[in-house]
């Protein structure tokens, strides 16, 4: 066991303390926790919804060469750009988690391939909110959408398909509107 | 086309002692969360069958409505009509009113943005054991 491995329940639940965070701080970028640190932190900031914490520890952890083509840190990446409308960025690393999804592991590639794709759909959609009734952008988010629900019901997840309903409906209702 | 034509009769019915000349109409004007005035906002009254969209300064006005043959006919009186207002981009706004006579003013739409956010995975696992499968694939990191 690690001296991390200590921090990893209450990272779980967004409840680090205050001298747990500053310690995992001070690991060094020189150092081979350096990473689980971050990671750790990454993780406690997500589920307390620090948005800015989040980003903060993204960059960090992005630092070393070997994380910046990490799957799991790139869909992170993706989400945090969609999320502030940042949709060429999410577009960006989403298409690049996508392209090292092997990476993933076995039991993540299910949850993780169908984020990269809500990402991309949601990046395109964005982008398409933004353009001046752009219907090649709207055209993208439709097929977006598609693949994503066509991922989620190989294992039947109709409250994901739900989600990709919902969307689809209002792009296509949109879509009438404009034609 | 049918926008071309509804934004002709907008500006026309625009002019003073022309197209609104027996003030029967309704206006409003359309604004986004800033207050800056929302243009080509696609406006529909129903009943009515009439698509208009707003001006550059967010403005519009109705003062005819079509009937089933697609003939003008006038606002009726004391009938409660709802107009929508769709743009691209924004959460679409509808607003039920009586109309009663004369010329109405409606109250300022203001337009909220659409945006689209996407939750954070519930995978509960911890990040750091991810690195690990990298390293036993063997794959190579570009970059380095």
């Amino acid at each position: 066991m690690s001296d991390l491995d200590q921090y990893v329940d209450s990272a779980k639940k967004g409840k680090l303390a205050s001298t747990d965070t500053t310690v995992l701080e001070m690991v060094d970028i020189s150092e081979p926790s350096y990473t689980r640190a971050r990671a750790l932190l990454l993780m406690n900031a997500q589920r307390k919804g620090d948005d800015k914490a989040t980003r903060k520890y993204l960059d960090q952890i992005m630092l070393l060469p070997e994380n910046q083509y990490n799957p799991v840190y790139l869909t992170d990446y993706a989400r945090w750009h969609v999320n502030h409308a940042e949709y060429d960025k999410a577009l960006e690393k989403a298409t690049l988690a996508e392209r090292y999804w092997a990476r993933i592991a076995p039991e993540l590639v299910f949850s993780k391939k169908a984020e990269i794709f809500e990402i991309q759909a949601a990046a395109y959609q964005g982008r398409f909110y933004k353009s001046d009734e752009d219907l090649e952008l709207l055209s993208s988010a439709i097929k977006g959408w598609e693949k994503y629900r066509q991922h989620v019901s190989t294992k039947s997840r109709t409250d994901l398909q739900k989600r990709a309903d919902a969307e689809l409906a209002r792009l296509q209702d949109i879509r009438e509107k404009l034609q | 086309m049918k926008r071309l034509l509804a934004t002709a009769a907008l500006a026309l019915a625009l002019l003073p002692g022309t197209a609104h000349a027996g003030k029967h109409f309704i206006k409003g004007t359309v604004l986004d969360r800033n207050g800056s005035p929302v243009e080509r906002v696609n406006v529909t009254v129903a009943p009515g069958n009439v698509e208009i969209i707003t001006d550059e300064t967010g403005t519009f006005l109705v003062d005819y409505l079509r009937d089933e043959e697609g003939n003008r006919t006038r606002l009726s009186k004391r009938t409660e009509y709802t107009v929508v207002f769709f743009k691209v981009g924004y959460h679409e706004e509808k607003v039920t009113f009586l109309y009663k006579r004369g010329e109405l003013a409606l109250e300022t739409v203001t337009l909220k943005e659409e945006t689209i956010k996407v939750d954070p995975s519930t995978d509960n696992i911890d990040p750091s054991t991810l690195t690990d499968r990298q390293q036993d694939a063997g794959g190579s990191y570009e970059g380095e």
